[in-house]
C-alpha cells in the first residue's frame, strides 16, 4: 500500500499581526505542530478535531495552499514544491468545500461549471459536452440539468454538482472539508452514500474533515485527533472508537455517546 | 399555565398561489422551549416569519394571539412596540442581521430606543448582555463594527441583541445553520446555558434534530405545511411514531448502531405544495400507505400521552 499524500513534522506558523512582529518577520503561534499523516490509497481518512484545532489550515496545507514553516508534504513520495509537483497535485487532489452553494458561480449553467476544470487542466480532451453528461449521470442528476443555473437547484443537487466538478479530472483524492455541514440529516445521508458508492466505482482516497463523529464511525476506515494543532491520536476508526488511548478523544467520544 | 402565544390554523401562501403553510396551530406556555424540526420547504422558516409578520405580499391566514394580541392582525403601530422588545428573532445568518455600517453599540442602542434610561444606563444594558454571551471584553468590544467579529461571535451578539431585553418569546430562526459545523456546537452550548438564566418562552426553528434535543421541552415535526407530529421532545426524538419523523431520524449517522456505508435515505422529494392532491402530503414517499391515505389527509390526533400525530397507520392501531 503507499501513500497518496503524506505530512511528515508538519509545522504551520502565522505571522504576528503586531508591528514589532511584522518588521521582524516574528510568527505569533503555531497552528499546526509537527503533524504526521499519511492518506493510504483507496482508503478514507477522518480528521476530527474542535473549531480552531486546525482541520482546515491541515487541509489546505496539504493541497499547497498554505506554507508549511516547517515539516514536508509529499504527493506521491514526491515532496510538495511550486512547480510540476504542484501541478500535478492540483489535478489530481479536488477540494469539497463547505456550503456547496457557495462554491458554485451563480452566473454559470451548470454544464459550464462541470467542465470548469476540464477546460483548465485539459483543454484538448475529446468530447467535454460528453463528458459532462456522464459526471452529472455519475452523481444522479439527469443530462438535462447542464443548461440549468444554480439557484435552481437544492442543496442536496448543490452538492451532487460540486461532487461531480470534483470527479471531472479523475482524481486520485478527494479532500472534503465539513462536506455535509448545513444540509439537512435525509440529505446528507445522500450525499454521503453517494461518495461511498463514487469511491468503489473509481477507487477513490477520501480524506474527510468533519467534526461529527457519527460519520466518522460510518465512513472512515482510519482518523486522526487532532487537538490544538497537534494529531494526538490516530488509528483504525472501529480501534479508536472502541479503544481511545488519549484522554482528549475519550471525552470527544462520551460526548458522542451522551448523545 | 398560560399561554404566551396561541397559534391557530394559521396559513401562508406565497404570490402565485404557492401554499407553504397549511393551516398549523400550537401553543407555547410560559418559559417553554419549542422546536420546530422539518427538511427545507417543510414550512418551518415561514411559521416564524408569519408570526413576526416579515412576509412582505404573502397572505396570511388564521390568528397567533402573542399575551392577547393578534400577530396576524395587529396594527403595524402595535407590532412595533412588540418587535425587539416582547418579541424578539434571531436570524440565520448573523453577518446579515447587523448592519455593517455602525458598531454594535448604536444598533444596540436603537434597539432601546423607546426605553427612558439615559444613555449610559442603556450602554451598560447592552455591555452586560455581551457579556453574558461570552463576549470578551465586552466594554471594548461594542465599540466595534461587525467586520471585527467571527461568524460565532456575531451570532452571540444577535443572541445578546435578542434577549437585552428579557422578551416574552424568542424565535430563533435555524441559529446555527450559517456557522462553521464546529462554531455551531459553541453555540448550542451557549443556548443550552441560556435556557437556564433566562426566564422566557423560545421557539426554533432547525433542520437539525440535535439542537431541538439540547434545548426544546416540546417538538413539533413540519411535512409538507403542516405539523405531523408532536410531542416531548425525549419521547419523540427516542420514539418517533409518524412514518415521516421515523424515517428523517433513521438519516442521523450517530443514531445507527452497526456501521455501515450505506445510510437509509428518503427517496423522493418534498411534495410541491401548490400540485398537492388529496390525502396526506407523505403518502407519495411513505412505505406504510394504506388506501385512505391518498384520499382525506390524516388529522393530527392523540397516539400516546401528550403526544399527537397525523397518520392513518397509528390511528388504526391506537
Amino acid at each position: 500500500m503507499s501513500a497518496v499524500i503524506e505530512a511528515r513534522g508538519l509545522c504551520v506558523a502565522v505571522p504576528g499581526s503586531g508591528l514589532w512582529d511584522t518588521m521582524w518577520r516574528r510568527p505569533r503561534a503555531n497552528i499546526l505542530t509537527d503533524v504526521d499523516l499519511a492518506v493510504q490509497k483507496g482508503t478514507t481518512v477522518a480528521v476530527v478535531g474542535e473549531s480552531g484545532a486546525g482541520k482546515s489550515t491541515l487541509a489546505r496545507t496539504l493541497m499547497g495552499l498554505m506554507k508549511p514553516s516547517a515539516g514536508s508534504v509529499r504527493f506521491r513520495g514526491r515532496e510538495l514544491a511550486p512547480g510540476p509537483v504542484l501541478e500535478n497535485l492540483r489535478r489530481h487532489v479536488r477540494f469539497l468545500f463547505q456550503n456547496p452553494r457557495g462554491s458554485l458561480n451563480p452566473r454559470m449553467q451548470l454544464g459550464e461549471l462541470v467542465a470548469e476544470p476540464i477546460r483548465i487542466h485539459e483543454p484538448h480532451r475529446r468530447d467535454p459536452q460528453g463528458e459532462v453528461a456522464r459526471l452529472l449521470e455519475a452523481v444522479g442528476l439527469p443530462s438535462r440539468f447542464a443548461t440549468r443555473y444554480p439557484h435552481e437547484l437544492s442543496g442536496g443537487q448543490a452538492g451532487r454538482v460540486c461532487v461531480a466538478r470534483a470527479l471531472a479530472m479523475r482524481p486520485e483524492l478527494i479532500v472534503a472539508d465539513e462536506p455535509t455541514a448545513g444540509f439537512d440529516v435525509s440529505v446528507q445521508a445522500e450525499i454521503l452514500n453517494l461518495l461511498a458508492d463514487l469511491q468503489k466505482d473509481f477507487g477513490l482516497t477520501y480524506l474527510i474533515i468533519t467534526h461529527d463523529l457519527g460519520i466518522v464511525r460510518h465512513f472512515s476506515d482510519s482518523l486522526a485527533v487532532l487537538y490544538r494543532g497537534r494529531v494526538v491520536e490516530t488509528g483504525a476508526t472501529q480501534a479508536v472508537f472502541s479503544q481511545p488511548a488519549h484522554a482528549y478523544t475519550k471525552t470527544l467520544l462520551e460526548a458522542f455517546k451522551a448523545h | 399555565m398560560s399561554a404566551v402565544l396561541n397559534v391557530q390554523d394559521l396559513r401562508v401562501t406565497y404570490p402565485g398561489a404557492q401554499p407553504a403553510v397549511r393551516g398549523v396551530s400550537f401553543a407555547i406556555a410560559r418559559g417553554e422551549a419549542v422546536g420546530i424540526i422539518g427538511e427545507s420547504g417543510s414550512g418551518k422558516s415561514s411559521v416564524l416569519l408569519a408570526l413576526m409578520r416579515l412576509l412582505g405580499d404573502a397572505a396570511v391566514g388564521g390568528s397567533a394571539h402573542f399575551n392577547g394580541d393578534d400577530l396576524v392582525a395587529a396594527s403595524e403601530e402595535c407590532l412595533r412596540a412588540l418587535r425587539g422588545d416582547r418579541l424578539t428573532m434571531v436570524f440565520q445568518d448573523p453577518q446579515t442581521s447587523f448592519s455593517p455600517v455602525f458598531p454594535l453599540s448604536t444598533q444596540f442602542l436603537a434597539a432601546l430606543h423607546r426605553r427612558a434610561e439615559s444613555r449610559d444606563a442603556k450602554l451598560r444594558l447592552a455591555v452586560e448582555a455581551l457579556r453574558g454571551v461570552g463576549i470578551a471584553e465586552p466594554e471594548r468590544r461594542i465599540r466595534d463594527y461587525p467586520h471585527a467579529f467571527s461568524g460565532g461571535m456575531l451570532q452571540r451578539a444577535a443572541i445578546a441583541l435578542a434577549l437585552m431585553s428579557s422578551p416574552d418569546l424568542l424565535i430563533a430562526d435555524e441559529p446555527t445553520t450559517a456557522l462553521d459545523a464546529t462554531t455551531e456546537a459553541q453555540i448550542i452550548a451557549l443556548l443550552r446555558d441560556l435556557r437556564q438564566r433566562y426566564s422566557g418562552a423560545v421557539l426554533i426553528v432547525s433542520h437539525q434534530p440535535n439542537l431541538i434535543a439540547a434545548l426544546c421541552d416540546r417538538v413539533m415535526v413540519m411535512y409538507g405545511g403542516v405539523i405531523v407530529e408532536e410531542g416531548p421532545t425525549a419521547q419523540v426524538l427516542k420514539d418517533p411514531r409518524h412514518p415521516y419523523t421515523r424515517r428523517l431520524l433513521a438519516c442521523e449517522p450517530a443514531h445507527i448502531e452497526t456501521v455501515t456505508r450505506h445510510l437509509p435515505t428518503i427517496p423522493g422529494r418534498p411534495p410541491d405544495l401548490s400540485l398537492l392532491q388529496a390525502g396526506c402530503a407523505f403518502a407519495e414517499r411513505c412505505l406504510q400507505k394504506v388506501d385512505g391515505c391518498t384520499i382525506v389527509e390524516p388529522q393530527l390526533l392523540p397516539v400516546a400521552e401528550a403526544r399527537r400525530a397525523r397518520c392513518y397507520a397509528l390511528q388504526s392501531l391506537a
